[in-house]
């Protein structure tokens, strides 16, 4: 039971910095990004191939692995200015198929289908419990900067570009620097926690950062709400209770699945019939 | 102030504008009427940024504008308001106000390290600027949550607090009741005397008579007449193309 808790409580805190980064775009800017989980692969991708075939350490791995994710993040950003809403949504998704294809397909370095294998922790943290410990400081850490962003001035900016950007710009604001420097600041994000998930299962393969993480998040956020980091907490700690729960149902284990699906998607209606801005967000889902 | 040379400006099959020129005089109440379709709007939005000319050139105090991005024309001096007010939804009147006084906050590091509650002064000037307009609510009030009148007010604070040398206003008493045109009427007339350069989209004709130093009339994307509101409400074609009436 313990063993398992901290399990739990590890991915709950790695899902938190996923989804708060993801919330950063998405609730406060206005910019859905489905390639969200995309980076979160290239950054626990990087940091694999650099800890197990160059030997990097950790530290300098996981810097690496949330430049790299902050760079790409605000490539992604420059299409939005073209690309608007449901279509930027669109063009973020196939940059997570391209992602996929790509650590299906670049087999020298991420081994394709096989994945990667022997991802060590790092020294002091090799144990679960100091794991847990790690990636708790790293959720909180996450937690108090992007409070300190989305609670300045800037933040406010951010959400005038969410609820219309031609009236921010029309105000003198640089709209696109301004979203640019959010998905930088989501993409480093998502990318520490890429290396945390690599370094903490151990292994991974292109599955590990495809369609599902995806629907978890993004359910986090709407559950939690838009433009909410404690939302966005909240959010994940419902989606995993919830989802984790069934396990102490006496079902058959082929129905754990299905189940999980059917009671995640009723959790997510309710919210989104009852509650649009979610349990406690700031904006509506239009 | 801002000089129109032969602007055009066409979407798909439609021109919208043609070959349009005209000029503002600063510190003047300029308006801009036509009936509807005769590209006023349009105008408003090439001065803006929103769109780019197909032709012609846009100066704005003796600089040309043609190229710069939405910002850095509001950044010029450049305010202005919607038919529709358009509102930052999901943040109360004195965020959506902090935005529009507030020059510098979309600069990331020089920014995070300051909280998002403005400083005294800046929440005085907000109140300040809401009394001035006679909008008469809770500034920690929700946007969506204000009357379609306090809407119109809360466009012209906004505006007004943007920092401006040139205010475009689009339709600032479309739809609101006899009380508040004569509110609206009596705060454009001090901001006049205040020295502000006002460009004004309206289809009062009273309103337009009792404010306007200068009238400039638009039909089919072109200028049609341009001049005191005394000549060019008079003028024949004028009557005859905005107001239906045959000489």
């Amino acid at each position: 039971m313990f063993p398992f808790l901290i399990y739990i409580l590890t991915l709950v805190c790695i899902y938190a910095i996923i989804v708060m980064s993801l919330n950063l775009a998405m609730g406060y800017t206005g910019l859905v990004n489905f390639g969200h989980i995309g980076l979160f692969g290239i950054g626990a991708y990087t940091s694999a191939i650099l800890t197990t075939k160059f030997d990097w350490p950790f530290v300098f791995a996981i810097l690496s692995a949330g430049i790299l994710c902050a760079i790409i993040g605000a490539l992604l950003s420059i299409p939005s200015r073209k690309i608007k809403d449901d279509y930027f949504a669109l063009l973020t998704l196939g940059f997570l198929f391209v992602t996929g294809a790509i650590f299906i397909n670049w087999t020298d370095m991420t081994r394709g289908t096989l994945g990667i294998r022997g991802i060590l922790r790092p020294e002091g943290f090799t144990e679960p419990n100091s794991f847990l410990i790690l990636t708790f400081i790293a959720a909180l850490v996450t937690f108090f900067i992007l409070e300190k962003v989305t609670k300045s001035p800037f933040g406010r900016v951010l959400e005038a570009i969410r609820d219309d950007e031609l009236v921010a710009e029309s105000l003198g604001k640089n709209i696109d620097r301004a979203k640019m420097t959010a998905m930088t600041l989501s993409g480093f994000f998502v990318g520490i926690a890429g290396v945390l998930m690599a370094h903490f299962i151990r292994f991974i393969n292109p599955a590990s950062f495809w369609l599902d993480p995806l629907v978890v998040a993004l359910a986090a956020v709407v559950i939690g709400g838009l433009a909410s980091l404690r939302g966005s907490i909240l959010g994940v700690v419902i989606v995993f209770a919830v989802s984790e729960s069934l396990r102490f149902l006496s079902l058959p284990s082929t129905m754990i699945g299905p189940m999980r699906v059917i009671l995640f998607m009723i959790v997510l209606l309710v919210v989104i019939l009852f509650r649009p801005k979610g349990i406690i967000g700031r904006a509506d889902l239009d | 102030m801002l000089k129109l040379q032969n602007i055009s400006k066409s979407f798909g099959g439609v021109q919208a504008v043609k070959n349009c020129s005209f000029e503002i005089e600063e510190s003047c109440i300029t308006a801009l009427i036509g009936p509807n379709g005769a590209g006023k709007t349009t105008v408003f939005n090439l001065v803006s940024g929103f769109f780019n000319p197909d032709k012609g050139e846009i100066f704005f105090q003796k600089q040309n504008i043609n190229n710069l991005p939405i910002w850095k024309r509001s950044r010029l001096g450049i305010s202005r308001t919607f038919q529709l007010s358009r509102m930052f939804r999901n943040l109360s009147i004195e965020d959506n106000l902090l935005i529009a006084l507030r020059e510098d906050d979309d600069k990331f590091f020089k920014m995070f390290m300051r909280g998002i509650e403005g400083d005294a002064q800046e929440k005085n000037r907000i109140r300040e600027m809401m009394d001035f307009v006679g909008l008469k609510k809770d500034p920690s009030t929700i946007v969506t949550d204000l009357s379609y009148g306090q809407q119109k007010l809360f466009d012209l604070a906004r505006a007004l607090l943007n920092n401006h040398t040139f205010l475009m206003l689009d339709e600032p008493v479309a739809g609101v009741n006899p009380v508040l045109r004569d509110t609206l009427k009596e705060l454009l007339k001090k901001l006049k005397s205040k020295g502000e350069t006002i460009f004004v989209i309206e289809h009062d004709m009273d309103f337009v008579r009792s404010i306007a130093d200068t009238v400039i009339v638009m039909d089919q994307g072109d200028v049609l007449a341009q001049g005191t509101p005394v000549k060019v409400l008079s003028d024949k074609s004028v009557l005859e193309a905005y107001l239906g009436i045959n000489i």
